[in-house]
């Protein structure tokens, strides 16, 4: 434990000017160019031009150190980077691995690894936003996936199947957990996979084939499939057999930086749902002025102000390098359950005009059911409290 | 009251029904109701699903017999409207085609029952667009803004309405209109006026139909009248009567998309259980995990009590007693039931949830609209705390 004090700041609007300036950068980019990407064929519903302009302005390089080209931000500015995208009503999960799957690299990856993909990471040069970890058949029990990454020559050959890779299809490079030790070799549970950088230009030509998954909300994800994929032995990052505890200690992080993108939907569909209360009138007065809509909102509002306080909280104490899983879980757990909150009382709230496309309502509301699911599941954050916070049995 | 004891069925009647529905969806799988949701509204409508619904004469189970009709109890459409969700299709599409003739039925001339409702029971002629609901005035119905004037021996009407489902797919449309102004009527509940307007002449002649793009595929519009003249014989009954015609026929309404929510209902618990059962992480199926099974098993409670509940009203409004209380809780309960077997059938699947080709976000979607049409849960709460339980009016 570090002796630093974790400290968060109580603003409502921190970092006020980097609000600001996203705010204005995302005003370009209204519901209209939104609904128009959901239309098109998974080649093309790609946000290309937000993400290249979020790109060139730096944010996406906000974790990354000075030393490597990268604006060596906090991780609560990259959190309220990704409030605020998501707060204007635009997309982060489409670009918010840019921001911090290179994480892994920084904290494992060599000197020379990191000098030579950092940088072009920073710049947008190179784009490392594919996260290669989930399988079809193992799903939440990630140590026990199966692709494999078999030794062959100095590099290694892989082989199998990976579901839910988002942004593949917009990907340069991917960071792949696949396993280098049999499970039978393996004394632990958590033993015996491995972390790789994949050039997937190089890989495409040879074995590796990506489909998109077509989904209730578009999130540009996809299958992957390896058949007999070789990469060279510089694309190990660091241990082999270790690569499981890599990908954990970035896990916190991640989770921070996600429920700031629920915080940020969630307020997006609140300040939604409060105007439409007060605009709308319906037997003479607005319809805000009824406890049947009005008390959802405010329940809602609650519920986003205490999961916010939570977010920062982990956010802090990560920051002054105090272990911070169970905030992590809590903070995801409830801004998730928030967000969730605020887009049923939006949903609600705008009567059958929920469902007019063009209200933008229902797009938002189809993304937040995503955030009770994904990247992990409000029963595995429970199991997780309840066993390692709480000391209960393993219940699974 | 009558003094007769009421007595509903708790088993699963009109088995024969219920089997012969089950028949007719399984031609219609996932997939065929996925590749319309790709279409642009044009080609959006199952046209083969429900020519398949209209060969079977389902869609005529409550036209009396006398008019071509099956002349069943409203508890036999409920059971044909179940099945058809039960076994993962929409009756969406063509379920107004049972119950929007009612307005007739009850109020029209000899005259316009003979003309129209042997045709409606063949389905040679579809009367499934209902417009009532207006832009600017949502659920407060009695304020609609369109109006229907006498000119000579008709009406001219003008106007506009909001999500009138079906109306691309429809050759009538009932159709409620003002046809005395506010501020010459002593209650709220006056001067409205209900009208059978016949599409094929109406449409480019003053009427507009207009798709509306929705998270659902409904098939829904907004439909424009500018200057339309009707005949005088489009009127249903007396002017200034429609608001009391419309209300006799909602308690009808809420039967029936009760039970379409109990169809869903049962769909999402099944598939949830499937995939409970089937799928296999940290070594056991997921179904072992409370987390996953307790869901499950509280929706199924929940659908259950809605089911007494529907079965009541229905067995009620077959009785010819007054069953708006009953009508409306189930509607209620049903929606609120299938919501939660959709959010339990969603997360068992985890992932795979989002997934189109598993068949679950598509009813998942769908079930959330009636929470909201034909009727919100916080109008049927104000019913319900005014008029059953002695409350205030509360806005």
């Amino acid at each position: 434990m570090s002796d630093s004090e974790a400290k968060l700041i109580l603003d409502d609007e921190d970092f006020p000017e980097l609000r600001n300036e996203v705010r204005k950068l995302c005003e370009k980019y209204p519901a209209e160019y939104w609904l128009a990407l959901e239309d098109e064929p998974p080649e093309s519903s790609y946000p290309t031009e937000f993400v290249q302009e979020l790109t060139d302005a730096g944010y996406l390089a906000a974790l990354i150190p000075e030393e490597y080209g990268g604006s060596g931000l906090s991780l609560r500015a990259g959190s309220v980077i990704l409030e605020t995208v998501c707060e204007m009503g635009c997309q982060g999960s489409a670009c918010h691995a840019q921001m911090y799957t290179m994480g892994t690299v920084l904290r494992h990856g060599s000197d020379e690894q990191k000098k030579h993909y950092l940088p072009k990471i920073a710049t947008g040069e190179l784009r490392l936003q594919a996260f290669g970890v989930t399988e079809p058949t193992t799903g939440s029990d990630t140590t026990q996936l199966q692709t494999k990454a078999e030794r062959d020559g100095n590099g290694y050959v892989i082989n199998g199947q990976k579901v839910w890779i988002s942004r593949a299809g917009h990907s340069d490079v991917m960071l792949l957990l696949a396993r280098t030790t049999p499970k039978e070799e393996c004394e632990k549970r958590t033993d015996g996979v491995s972390v790789f950088l994949v050039d997937m230009r190089e890989a495409k030509k040879d074995g590796m084939e990506i489909k998109p998954i077509d989904a209730m909300i578009n999130h540009n994800t996809t299958e992957i499939f390896f058949d007999n994929v070789h990469i060279p032995g510089d694309a190990l990052i660091g241990e082999e057999g270790k690569g499981f505890r890599y990908i954990l200690d970035g896990m916190n992080a991640e989770r921070c930086l996600v429920s700031a993108e629920s915080i940020g939907n969630a307020r997006f569909l609140l300040n939604k749902a409060i105007k439409y209360a007060n605009e709308r009138v319906v037997f003479d007065r607005p319809i805000g002025q009824n406890q049947g809509i009005q008390f959802p909102i405010a329940d809602a509002y609650i519920k986003l102000q205490s999961s916010d306080l939570m977010v920062r909280k982990a956010t802090a104490m990560f920051e002054a390098g105090l272990s911070c899983g169970a905030e992590a879980n809590c903070g995801k757990y409830l801004s998730s359950e928030a967000l969730w909150a605020c887009a049923e009382a939006c949903f609600t709230t705008h009567g059958g005009f929920a469902f007019a496309r063009e209200y933008d309502v229902e797009r938002k509301w189809r993304e937040a059911r995503l955030s009770r699911n994904a990247p992990i599941s409000p029963n595995m954050i429970m199991n997780f409290i309840g066993q390692h916070v709480l000391g209960m049995p393993r219940s699974y | 009251m009558s003094d007769d004891i009421m007595e509903m069925t708790i088993e699963e009647d009109y088995p024969e029904f219920r089997e012969a529905v089950a028949k007719i969806c399984e031609g219609f799988p996932g997939q065929y109701w996925r590749d319309l949701e790709d279409q642009p509204p044009e080609g959006s409508y199952p046209t083969e699903f429900v020519n398949a619904l209209t060969e079977s004469g389902f869609l005529g189970a409550l036209i009396p017999e006398e008019f071509g009709g099956s002349g069943l109890p409203i508890r036999a459409g409920a059971v044909i409207l179940e099945a058809i969700h039960e076994n993962g299709c929409t009756a969406a599409a063509c379920h107004a085609q049972m119950y929007t003739m009612g307005t007739v039925l009850r109020h029209g001339t000899d005259d316009q029952k003979n003309e129209y409702l042997p045709k409606i029971a063949s389905g040679e002629l579809r009367l499934q667009a209902f417009a009532v609901t207006e832009p600017t005035t949502g659920s407060d119905t009695t304020q609609l803004k369109t109006k229907a004037e006498r000119k000579g021996n008709g009406y001219v009407v003008n106007g506009q309405k909001v999500w009138t489902s079906r109306a691309a797919h429809s050759d009538l449309m009932l159709l409620l209109a003002r046809t005395t102004p506010v501020e010459e009527c002593t209650k709220r509940t006056d001067g409205l006026s209900c009208f059978l307007i016949d599409l094929r002449e109406a449409q480019g002649n003053g009427c507009d139909i207009k798709p509306l793009d929705a998270m659902i595929n409904h098939n829904t519009t907004e439909v424009f009248f500018d200057n339309l003249q009707i005949p005088g014989s489009s009127l249903i009954g007396e002017e200034g009567k429609g608001f009391r015609y419309i209300l006799d026929g909602m308690n009808a309404e809420r039967v029936l998309i009760a039970a379409e929510s109990l169809g869903d209902g049962k769909f999402f618990i099944k598939k949830g259980v499937n995939y409970a059962n089937e799928r296999v992480v940290f070594d056991k199926p997921i179904g072992h995990n409370q987390g996953i099974q307790f869901p499950l098993a509280k929706a199924w409670a929940e659908l259950q009590g809605a089911d007494i509940m529907a079965r009541k009203a229905a067995t009620m409004f077959d009785a010819g007693e007054p069953c708006g209380a009953e009508a409306n809780m189930a509607k209620y309960l049903a929606a609120k039931a299938a919501w939660e077997a959709a959010e339990a059938c969603l997360t068992t699947h985890g992932g795979f949830g989002f997934a189109r080709e598993y068949d679950v976000e598509r009813k998942w979607r769908e079930a959330r609209l009636y929470r909201t049409a034909p009727i919100s849960e916080n109008m049927i709460l104000a019913y319900i705390g005014q008029n059953v339980l002695g409350m205030p009016r509360s806005y």
